[in-house]
């Protein structure tokens, strides 16, 4: 019983206006402010590309640019092969308990952003538990510079949040792999890590992907952890999007910078699909 | 015949791998919660003895107490838009055609993928330019875009589930399409779409960068947390932080609940 | 237990295997041989153990109690991947994003055999099993059937000392698991490995084997030729599992008589018992009588070629002394 037309058009009506509205202009806007001028704390539209002239070519601005998309990559990658073991473990290794050891790592999400940079900002820093930790335990007599604020511990918290995100994907793709694959493989002579990488990774290969892709999108656009707990040295791109908004007060070069980190993402990811295609085949 | 060790069989390696991947996400949530109940203001160990006192501090401050209700507003309406509008989309998806239907899927899963301080900010340049003021209100225009394509996954995979011969059943008893829609498909989604509701509503209750762009002079609980944040090491915000903890995990956790309760 | 094969060192040998999942046993205590060459195969109903114990022969579960020998060596902690045999899996466990070349060559290349070599084998396998036009093809656009001979070169491909196979043709459609019956036979023959084949079917074990084991509630309850299994079966459950039987007292004892060993004659004739057919069944091959006689209701079967009875008709019973089997209790 196909479903008429018009009854169709009217329901998806709604949520299409709404999205068109709310979401496509706003980013067509910002596209457009991109080529405003600032003047006298006012942004008028007087059409300029010196805000791109500016993202483009200022050695500071690469710098960010640079760090920013480092770190992403670090941490992409970092969630992709912790989130595939994981999902591996529980899928296989511990199959009985996977339902509650998936859950949980859900559960784990909801406990929110701010609280969680908060934590890792008490856990980090000169003073923080970490270190203070240790030092009372006698295993350091003076804090550790790793264990302060800065690009280490930008990772770990944006890891810590991101890392659940990951393991959706993984997981969800994993479960087309049934457990008889893995004792195929381990029949034929592969340990168990052999028949992870030869046979599992392949066929949730989709899925790792996805988690690579959206966590490193996430985290080059990431500002109140490195504004958190990086130090003076740490701040990514993110952050100087978010001064011009702010403080900063130059809207359209701020839109330029979100435009460009935008195209950058869109050509390094595509660069990276092609690359990984012509080695699979 | 030998008795063969059983312990030597447990495969230790991925148990403790699992522990620890689970403590990591874990911890930071403890610490705020631990340190939410700690007597003195200082969070490191030793730990000094519980005390209420935080909470007290936050249930009679009147600004945070406001802000809790600005939070409780936004989430409440971002979940009721987002699920009508959601499900709406959702009955519309599923009379498309399998090519039609990835498209609409692709484009309605972009807020998703994209990120939010760059959509806070497109948002922000899009008000000023209509006019329309930084208010609550404009904060959760945003964060309904951000929970929309949330809902429609649930939505959209109980619906594949949905077994519309059931319609037809009904439209052969006389039933009217709206008629049959309201007595056969909404009870049966019901669940699924008060599950995704819920979800909205977490997500909106924790949402702090749309927030922090777009809510003006009307802060909502994390920008409060936000704020305290930046001026001094308040050992308040533990327990704020415990607050949203909870509130949404809650609210996550019925989601759930109802989401995988499958009638029919 | 019948006669031990006379060869010098048995393929496999499972001394006293227990197992059980909690408190559920699995495999309580069993004792077998198998010999080299031989094709044996475990027959019993579902949860009768069989399976788990193939499992254990594969390395995939480890025994509670007892050991396993292969070619005389002790074998019980080694772990699957590092165990000489090769399991063909009942939903035959292809590697669906491989080609057949890639999936039958797979066990070689883990171990690293030269390149040159794999080629080799694998295009002989694939020979020997009748997959070679579909060499190049993707294992996940096979039918059932392509399937299996492909899971069976890549068990064979690394020359186990002994192929395990876990209910291989219970997927596919009866005339084609009538075809691998002798295919799988003649394979076997021709190649002298070990088979190691677990089944519910008895129709199947009794045409692929050597030697049968039949197996109920974990315990091992026979084993021998097909022969003996069916003619002289150990207990109740063995003659009963293994064809048909009609069970009756006869003289005070628990007896059974097979249904084809009953003879139906004119009842003029003498010596027989008196029946009556109650009803006639045509199976195609055979006609199947219900009789009922003083001794309960017989089921009789007799070859198509014979006289049509019709129901209501009076008729002698008979049987040879040699078609009784004695069921003890």
């Amino acid at each position: 019983m196909k479903p008429n037309r018009i009854v169709t058009a009217l329901q998806l009506a709604p949520a299409s206006v709404y999205y068109s509205a709310l979401f496509g202009a706003p980013l067509i806007l910002l596209v457009v402010y991109s080529f405003y001028t600032t003047e006298n704390f006012d942004f008028i539209p007087q059409f300029t590309l010196d805000n791109y002239v500016t993202a483009w070519t200022s050695d500071v601005y690469r710098t960010y640019f640079a760090r920013t998309l480092r770190i992403s990559a670090i941490t992409a990658l970092a969630i992709a092969v912790v989130g595939f073991f994981y999902s591996y473990v529980i899928t296989y290794t511990l199959r009985a308990h996977r339902a509650v050891l998936y859950f949980l790592v859900l559960v784990s999400m909801f406990g929110g952003y701010l609280v969680r940079i908060y934590a890792w900002r008490s856990i980090f820093g000169a003073e923080g538990i970490a270190n203070s930790a240790l030092m009372s335990t006698g295993i350091i007599s003076e804090p550790l510079d790793l264990l302060r604020n800065g690009e280490f511990a930008i990772v770990v918290a944006m890891i810590n949040f991101y890392l659940p995100l990951g393991i959706l994907p993984i997981y969800a793709a994993m479960q087309n792999v049934g457990p008889g694959q893995i004792e195929a493989a381990q029949d034929l002579g592969s340990s168990r890590l052999g028949a992870a990488g030869k046979v599992v990774l392949p066929l949730a290969l989709r899925g790792v992907t996805v988690a690579f892709v959206f966590t490193f999108i996430a985290t080059a656009a990431e500002w109140l952890t490195p504004q958190l707990l990086g130090g003076t040295e740490d701040q990514m791109i993110g952050n100087r999007i978010a001064y011009q908004f702010g403080a900063g007060f130059d809207w359209p070069l701020g839109s330029a910078l979100a435009v460009t980190l935008v195209v950058v993402l869109a050509l390094l990811l595509g660069a990276m699909f092609t690359l990984v295609r012509r080695w699979i085949r | 015949m030998r008795r063969l060790a059983r312990w030597r069989r447990t495969p230790w390696a991925s148990i403790l791998y699992v522990a620890l991947v689970l403590l990591f996400l874990f911890v930071p949530l403890a610490i705020v919660v631990l340190f939410s109940f700690h007597a003195s203001p200082r969070m490191a160990f030793p730990f000094q003895g519980f005390s209420l006192r935080w909470y007290e501090e936050i249930f009679t401050d009147v600004e945070i107490l406001r802000a809790m209700g600005r939070s409780a507003i936004a989430a409440v309406t971002t979940g009721l838009v987002t699920a009508i509008l959601g499900t709406l989309a959702g009955l519309g998806i599923v009379g498309l055609n399998a090519r039609a239907k990835g498209a609409v899927m692709f484009f309605a899963m972009i807020p998703m993928s994209f990120p939010a301080l760059l959509y806070a900010i497109g948002l922000a340049v899009y008000y000023r330019e209509l006019g329309v003021g930084f208010s609550l209100g404009a904060t959760i225009a945003g964060q309904i875009i951000q929970s929309l394509p949330f809902v429609l996954l649930v939505i959209s995979a109980t619906l594949d589930r949905f077994r519309f011969s059931l319609i037809e059943a009904a439209r052969d008893l006389g039933a009217g399409a709206f008629h049959a829609f309201r007595t056969i498909t909404l009870p049966i989604i019901l669940p699924a779409v008060l599950g995704s509701m819920l979800l909205a509503m977490a997500l909106s209750a924790d949402e702090f960068i749309v927030a922090f762009f777009t809510a003006g002079q009307d802060k909502t609980l994390p920008l409060m947390m936000y704020g305290r944040l930046n001026v001094k090491l308040d050992p308040s915000i533990n327990a704020i932080g415990t607050v949203l903890l909870v509130a949404t995990s809650a609210l996550a956790f019925i989601s759930a609940r109802r989401t995988s309760k499958e009638s029919l | 237990m019948s006669a031990t094969p006379d060869t010098a060192s048995p393929a496999i040998e499972l001394i006293g295997i227990e197992k059980s999942y909690g408190s559920a046993p699995a495999v309580r205590h069993l004792d077998l041989t198998i010999a080299q060459g031989e094709f044996f195969s475990l027959l019993g109903p579902s949860g009768c153990g069989k399976t788990t114990t193939l499992r254990m022969l594969a390395g995939f579960e480890f025994p509670d109690a007892g050991s396993i020998r292969l070619e005389g060596r002790d074998v019980t902690e080694i772990p699957a991947h590092r165990r000489e045999v090769n399991l063909v899996f009942q939903k035959y466990e292809l590697f669906p994003h491989m080609t057949v070349r890639r999936n039958v060559g797979y066990g070689l290349k883990v171990r690293r055999v030269p390149r040159a070599e794999i080629d080799d084998r694998v295009d002989e396998m694939l020979e020997t099993v009748g997959v070679t036009a579909f060499a190049d093809r993707r294992a996940d656009q096979l039918s059932g059937g392509q399937q299996q001979r492909v899971a069976l070169a890549r068990a064979l491909v690394n020359r186990p000392r002994a192929l395990l196979l876990d209910e291989p043709l219970s997927a596919l459609d009866v005339k084609l698991r009538k075809r691998m019956q002798l295919e799988l036979k003649s394979i076997q023959e021709r190649l002298g490995t070990t088979f190691v084949y677990v089944t519910h079917d008895q129709e199947e074990a009794l045409l692929m084997s050597d030697r049968i084991g039949i197996m109920n509630d974990g315990r091992l309850l026979q084993v021998g030729t097909p022969r003996e299994i069916y003619g002289t079966p150990a207990d109740p459950f063995v003659a009963d599992f293994v064809g048909e039987l009609n069970t009756l007292q006869l003289d005070g004892a628990r007896v059974a008589i097979r249904p084809e060993q009953i003879e139906l004659g004119a009842v003029t004739r003498s010596g027989g018992r008196r029946g009556v057919i109650r009803a006639r069944i045509y199976l195609g091959h055979t006609l199947q009588y219900e009789v009922e006689t003083d001794l309960g209701v017989l089921v009789v079967r007799s070859g198509a070629g014979a006289a049509e009875l019709e129901p209501g008709a009076a008729v002698s019973v008979t049987w040879p002394a040699t078609a009784v089997i004695e069921l003890g209790e």
